[in-house]
């Protein structure tokens, strides 16, 4: 009796530590700021957020190289479509898919029939996503074989891989069987191809994804995601000092940088260009913002040296309404110097008593509470009252100050936003007629260039259908350098986006730009 | 006693009608567009247009109200918004972390508050009464999420006995209670040191407490007899308030915590306007309160038969 007892700890231990091994689970834990899920349907996504848990759910037809947004053709990567071709005149795109690739869940198999069906239907505006703008240019899709799918455009585009093939803002590819079935919960509990596939949603807690087994592109060494909410900055800077978080997005002060690099001198510190761009555009309906020598006038009155100081890591340079890195933009070297508008404020005072007001004005303005959104606004104040204009704050919560913006009520008025990174995505969204508040197919036009007073939307039509690449910049570099002439808006500069990985998280690729969030699809946990 | 509670009834129903009437029309004058907020800056002004319109937030203001009523009636608080979800089913979800909360740091706050109060009436003037008066004074004045993060820091990040932040798998997971319920609960013990305290001293000045005592009752007997079950009158009223504070109040222990509950729901909700969620979670709320309200003065009509008469 005495050596059963013995032989059963001896057993019962041998069972612990076994199963203690088999639950050795590699458990990554992302934190997200959101307070909740908005939704984790690719074609319904607002925030960068349920974007991060889409990035790991799905997959597009093709992306750029891992951990840049280089949208060049050249360097396009296959993703679901395994090789592509487009017609002379860049009107017709024909992919041809990955045969074998499984949908998660039993779902059966990634056909052109899906790719078709995820496309449509972002395109039907009764959905309420707010990704259908990308599309539009699309005329019709057309599954050749259920492995083939060819696009034809309305007109020719250069630019319809950066604007409607890569990751990001719904371009993923998701099941019409699951989708049908599953209905308004696809949004909770979605089914995709790729890496991770969904396996719990807690409310305001964590959404866990794990390991997809039959992965195309090979398992995930991580056996789970936990993507967690936790929307205060310092509950979420104390939990990833104490090692709870593997990866979190940072808050995008030099201060809470300078933070974790004392405490967790470990941590990799990671910012990836462009981030948010963030402009001020001048309302041309208000008066003396119609008049252009005003406009130039803050433009030499605003000294954008001040933020890099500001800023440090934080900042990225932005001379034009396109950062440079993005495809089509116009380089800062290839700018006239007249175009460049280097703070001189006695330049400023010359172009406001030419407009007629030598002494200055004053003029309201509206602004978001947000950091990002009052800090810039409070420097441009400052700056801007030393050649005597005086610009009257009333600071609005953001949701208020969004509002009202979109209703026209803004007059010098500031964004701070992530963007498609092309050069026409930037204007046709920022300075196209179109565009244009008031409009019914309005998007962010805050100074109605293009309808009240100059306009690029010609050339920038005509570089989107020209074939040929360097007459597709010329184009580009003629607009560009219309609307510094112009200035319907004052780049002011990129925030780069931040994040902190635990110093034994190996992502597996570098990431350099982006839209703020990784790819967990190769991130392995190092051992030390 | 049936009239009693006949007329606390009515009286219940007209007030949370009136809470939630009055919080429908003062979301809806609040800047601010809950489809801007939803959809984010990019969407187009044509998709905006369209998703008001599936919303029904295009309609004139009082026949979203009759909707409203309508659905109440029908026990439908309707959709999120922002994400579609049920608003009962999303409230139910978190309303049993809110109450966990509530229930563990009252529990927390009476174990310190009640006894540290009446050792102190009991010690009045002495050097025992002075420290746990200051104590409970400096306590009292410390902000619930400063004293919170002292508590995340120490038990949390420092000692590590705990989780730092979560809800766990169930509202009661005391993992996850812990840390939040000791915080909430040692700020309502040092407001209950003080008012046990306060009324202990109170009851013990009355005559028919020195009219016993001169009988040459013990004092146990008084204590526990005369003083103590009088005295407990104004701490279970303020123990019903602060239940009532607590359920809307721990929006910042929450946060700091990252728990899920009422609060943070509430506060992700107002600023996303999000009409439907904050309506229904007020609607929720109110019908608590109201009925908690309710059992406290059915609580007191038993204590003190002289209230029902009143």
């Amino acid at each position: 009796m005495k050596h059963f007892g013995k032989r059963l700890i001896v057993a019962a231990l041998a069972v612990v530590a076994l199963s203690g091994t088999a639950l050795a689970q590699e458990i990554m834990n992302i934190r997200l700021g959101a307070r909740d899920i908005g939704s984790i349907d690719p074609a319904l996504t607002k925030t960068g957020d349920d974007e991060t848990v889409v990035l790991q759910v799905f997959n597009s037809l093709v992306a750029p190289p891992r951990g840049t947004l280089d949208m060049d053709i050249g360097d396009l990567q296959p993703q679901l479509a395994e090789s592509w071709e487009i017609s002379d005149d860049n009107k017709v795109w024909t992919f041809k898919l990955r045969p074998g690739v499984k949908w998660q869940k039993g779902y059966g198999e990634v056909s052109a029939e899906d790719v078709k069906f995820s496309y449509e239907r972002q395109m039907d505006p009764a959905l309420g996503g707010v990704h259908g703008a990308s599309f539009k240019d699309i005329e019709s899709i057309e599954v050749v074989d259920p492995l083939t799918v060819r696009f034809t455009l309305k007109d020719a585009n250069a630019f319809f891989h950066a604007s409607a093939l890569t990751p990001g803002f719904g371009r993923f590819i998701v099941p019409q069987k699951a989708v049908e079935e599953l209905g308004e919960q696809f949004g909770f509990a979605p089914v995709g191809s790729g890496p991770f596939e969904f396996a719990e949603y807690r409310p305001q807690d964590r959404v866990i994804l794990k390991a997809n087994e039959d992965y195309f592109l090979g398992r995930p060494p991580m056996d789970e995601l936990h993507l967690r909410y936790i929307p205060d900055n310092n509950a979420a800077t104390i939990a990833f000092i104490a090692g709870e978080l593997d990866s979190s997005g940072g808050e995008r002060t030099p201060e809470w940088v300078a933070q974790i690099e004392q405490q967790a001198p470990d941590a990799q510190i990671i910012t990836m260009l462009p981030g948010s761009l963030q402009f001020l555009h001048f309302n041309m309906k208000v008066p003396p913002l119609d008049d252009v020598k005003v406009r130039q006038a803050i433009a030499y009155a605003v000294d954008r040296n001040v933020w890099e100081g500001a800023f440090g890591i934080l900042h990225g340079d932005l001379t034009a309404i396109v950062p440079e890195s993005f495809y089509g933009a116009l380089q800062t070297a290839d700018i006239p110097e007249e175009l460049r508008y280097d703070y001189n404020p006695e330049r400023a005072k010359e172009l406001l008593a030419e407009a007629g007001m030598p002494d200055g004005f004053a003029i309201d303005a509206i602004i978001s509470e947000r950091d990002d959104y009052l800090t810039n606004m409070l420097m441009v104040q400052d700056m801007l009252r030393q050649v005597g204009i005086e610009v009257n704050l009333e600071v609005q919560d953001h949701a208020s100050y969004h509002a009202n913006i979109r209703e026209d009520k803004g007059t010098i008025v500031e964004l701070s936003t992530a963007i498609a990174p092309t050069a026409p995505a930037v204007i046709n969204e920022f300075l196209s007629e179109a565009a244009a508040v008031g409009k019914p197919s309005a998007l962010r036009n805050f100074s109605h260039y293009g309808e009240l007073g100059g306009s690029v939307d010609d050339l920038v039509a005509q570089a989107v259908a020209e074939p040929d690449a360097a007459k597709q910049m010329e184009l580009l570099t003629e607009a560009q350098l219309q609307i510094l002439r112009d200035v319907p808006v004052l780049p002011l500069q990129t925030a780069p986006l931040l994040s902190v990985l635990q110093g034994n998280i190996d992502l597996g690729y570098e990431p350099v730009s982006g839209f703020g969030q990784h790819e967990f699809a190769t991130a392995r946990r190092v051992t030390e | 006693m049936l009239r009693f509670v006949f007329k606390r009834t009515l009286d219940a129903i007209l007030t949370a009608f009136l809470v939630f009437s009055f919080v429908f029309f003062a979301m809806r004058l609040l800047p601010g567009d809950p489809v801007i907020a939803m959809l984010g800056d990019r969407a187009s002004a044509e998709t905006i247009a369209n998703v008001r319109t599936s919303l029904g937030l295009d309609k004139p203001i009082l026949i979203q109200y009759a909707e409203f009523l309508w659905g109440l009636v029908n026990f439908d608080l309707g959709q999120s918004l922002i994400n579609r979800a049920s608003v009962t089913e999303t409230m139910m979800r978190n309303l049993p972390y809110t109450i966990a909360l509530t229930i563990a740091s009252t529990i927390v706050g009476v174990v310190i508050g009640v006894p540290m109060g009446v050792l102190s009436a009991m010690r009045a003037g002495k050097v025992t009464d002075h420290v746990t008066r200051m104590g409970s004074l400096v306590g009292s004045a410390l902000p619930d999420f400063y004293l919170g993060v002292l508590v995340l820091m120490l038990f949390g990040l420092t000692l590590r006995w705990f989780p730092l932040l979560g809800g766990g798998d169930t509202a009661f997971d005391l993992r996850y209670l812990v840390m939040p319920a000791m915080t909430l609960g040692l700020l309502k013990g040092f407001g209950m040191i003080r008012l046990t305290r306060t009324a202990v001293l109170d009851v013990a000045g009355r005559d028919y407490v020195r009219t016993a005592e001169a009988l040459g009752m013990s004092r146990q007997n008084v204590i526990w007899r005369h003083i103590f079950r009088n005295a407990l009158i104004p701490v279970t009223t303020h123990l019903s308030l602060s239940i009532i504070a607590t359920l809307g109040g721990t929006i910042a222990i929450e946060l700091v915590f990252n728990r899920p509950g009422v609060g943070q729901l509430l506060v992700g909700a107002v600023t996303s306007r999000d009409y439907t969620l904050i309506q229904g979670g007020i609607v929720i709320l109110s019908v608590l309160v109201v009925t908690i309200n309710f059992l406290t003065d059915l609580l007191y009509a038993v204590i003190d038969p002289r209230v029902r008469a009143a």
